[in-house]
């Protein structure tokens, strides 16, 4: 009688998250192994949902101003400026060129401010925990510039219709000017942490590649994409505020993997730092508000389709107006959203610990999947 | 030539640990950023919005005319303000103006659509109470703390 020799494996289920420290914010997945190896993962969303875009139809345009802000708290200002450029484009309001720069130079901020934190909390997934302490000391640094101008330290509420809420105080070029100076250093000291270090390029390099024409097949944007090779950024490709005086070229990558898209986030810190000198150097005088745009605006009816360059990809909001002082509808095309949709694809056959650095190197925030 | 290239690696991967460690060994020698919160707090910058106050007028009372806008604006909906009308007084009469500081998100919204200067932000941010009902702030505990004057809108 012949024995079967063979090693028999069963497949067996793992549940991750949604109460996992890595999976940043309520996200679940549940991974059917084979050993080792992941043969298939089912994500599940929605633990988060707020219902924003309704919550956004019942409001005033102005009230839900500072609910915006909360769709990604880690950006908050883009998705609010988004918000007012909708309603600025529907109005036909022409923003004065101050409040234009001011409005890029606070968004580069919180793009850096978004960075630091990817780059702590990716390292602290790969078990490194000093970066994460680092990142959080440099974002202290933005959040105290945004702080004494906006009043907040993440909801910011800072952009109004046709100009922005506050000029800078005269203590905020002193602060601006060390910031300035002390930056570039700090990440010099992340890459001298992080980018040769043997053990972290180990775990990212080669993990979780992606190519170009496979990220934009699944709506891929921001950073993500620019590390899979693929050369588009709007604020390169379709200037907005400030940007296209300031002019910008896109930081891009080739590799697709972990690695690169960890890479691209650094760099982008250093292209934001030279933006938000460009921005202080060249800020025009002027009013930071068109004069005679009512706090209660009836947005004239029609469509419109707003994209800001978010620290996670293309922040879109399609707005329909009917014409009232309040959205009929109100859509958000969120780039945390298409960013996780590859994760089902991107994980079967990658082994177990692999997960944990491919779901972080997307930077993905769940309140902005869920909204 | 494979021992050669494990070596090589093994030489940079010590190499770059080592740079790693000097880095962080610079860091732990700089004065600590943290602070021991309760006993030392950080100085907050004029502008922050803590908490919603009422600006006391010359008179000591509040300013509000009871015009209703920061209740329009109000994306929490947290302001409730009671008022009647009285013969020979123009306008409204304030009998009431409650915020209820738990719902409130902080906007700083109904702060700029007064015109009459009667709200303030507020640099306040330990309102953390047992009770949920001292979270409802009325006239006299939103009158209680009042601003530097440089600070007001
Ligand atoms: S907007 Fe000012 S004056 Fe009017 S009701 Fe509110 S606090 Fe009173
Ligand atoms: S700060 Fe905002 S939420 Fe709070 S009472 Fe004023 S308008 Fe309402």
């Amino acid at each position: 009688m012949a024995t079967d020799t063979a090693i028999h494996t069963q497949e067996f289920q793992v549940n991750m998250g949604p109460q996992h420290p890595s999976t940043h914010g309520v996200f679940r997945m549940v991974l059917t192994m084979d050993g080792e190896r992941v043969v298939d993962c089912e994500p599940h969303v929605g633990f988060l949902h707020r219902s924003m875009e309704k919550m956004a139809e019942n409001r005033l345009y102005i009230q839900f101003l500072p609910m915006a802000d909360r769709i990604d708290y880690l950006s908050s200002l883009f998705c609010s400026v988004a918000h007012c450029q909708a309603v600025e484009q529907l109005m036909e309001i022409e923003v004065p060129p101050r409040a234009k720069y001011l409005r890029t130079m606070f968004m580069e901020l919180n793009r850096i401010a978004s960075h630091c934190i990817f780059f702590g909390v990716f390292a602290l997934d790969l078990g490194a925990v000093t970066p994460f302490l680092y990142g959080f000391r440099e974002r202290e640094l933005t959040m105290d510039l945004l702080e004494m101008t906006t009043g907040q330290r993440i909801t910011f509420n800072y952009p109004r219709f046709g100009g922005v809420a506050a000029d800078l105080p005269d203590s905020f070029f002193a602060v601006a000017e060390k910031f300035l100076k002390v930056f570039p250093g700090r990440i010099t000291d992340y890459e001298r942490i992080l980018n040769e270090n043997e053990i972290f390029l180990a775990r990212t390099k080669g993990v979780g590649v992606v190519d170009g024409a496979r990220a934009i097949n699944y709506g891929w944007s921001g950073p993500n994409l620019r590390a899979s090779g693929v050369n588009f950024d709007l604020r390169q490709n379709m200037p907005y505020e400030a940007y296209g005086e300031l002019g910008y070229e896109a930081v891009v990558l080739s590799n697709g993997d972990c690695y690169d898209r960890y890479l691209v986030r650094i760099l982008e810190m250093r292209a934001s730092h030279a933006l938000i000198k460009k921005c202080l150097e060249g800020l025009p005088d002027g009013p930071i508000v068109k004069e005679k745009v009512s706090k209660f605006p009836k947005v004239p009816a029609g469509e419109v389709y707003a994209r800001v360059e978010s620290p996670r990809g293309d922040y879109g909001l399609y707005l329909v107006s009917d014409g009232t002082n309040k959205p009929y509808r109100y859509k958000l095309r969120t780039p945390s959203f298409n960013n996780l949709s590859m994760i089902r694809e991107m994980l079967p056959g990658v082994y177990l610990a692999d997960v944990v650095p491919i779901f972080g190197s997307l930077d993905v925030i769940l309140p902005d999947v869920d909204r | 030539m494979r021992v050669f290239r494990a070596i090589g690696r093994l030489v940079k991967g010590t190499w770059w640990l080592f740079v790693g460690m000097v880095t962080t060994t610079k860091h732990f020698l700089r004065r600590a950023i943290t602070i021991q919160y309760p006993k030392e707090r950080f100085e907050q910058w004029p502008r922050f919005r803590g908490r919603v106050a009422m600006v006391a007028g010359d008179d000591g009372g509040h300013k509000c005319t009871a015009c209703a806008q920061c209740i329009r604006v109000c994306p929490a909906a947290c302001i409730t303000l009671e008022r009647h009308k009285e013969g020979g007084v123009k306008g409204f009469v304030v009998d009431g103006y409650v915020i209820d500081i738990g719902l409130c998100i902080y906007c700083g919204l109904c702060v700029e659509v007064c015109n009459f200067d009667a709200l303030a932000m507020v640099p306040e941010y330990e309102m953390s109470v047992y009770d949920k009902a001292e979270l409802v702030y009325d006239i006299p505990k939103l009158l209680s703390r009042q601003l530097e004057p440089e600070f007001k809108k």
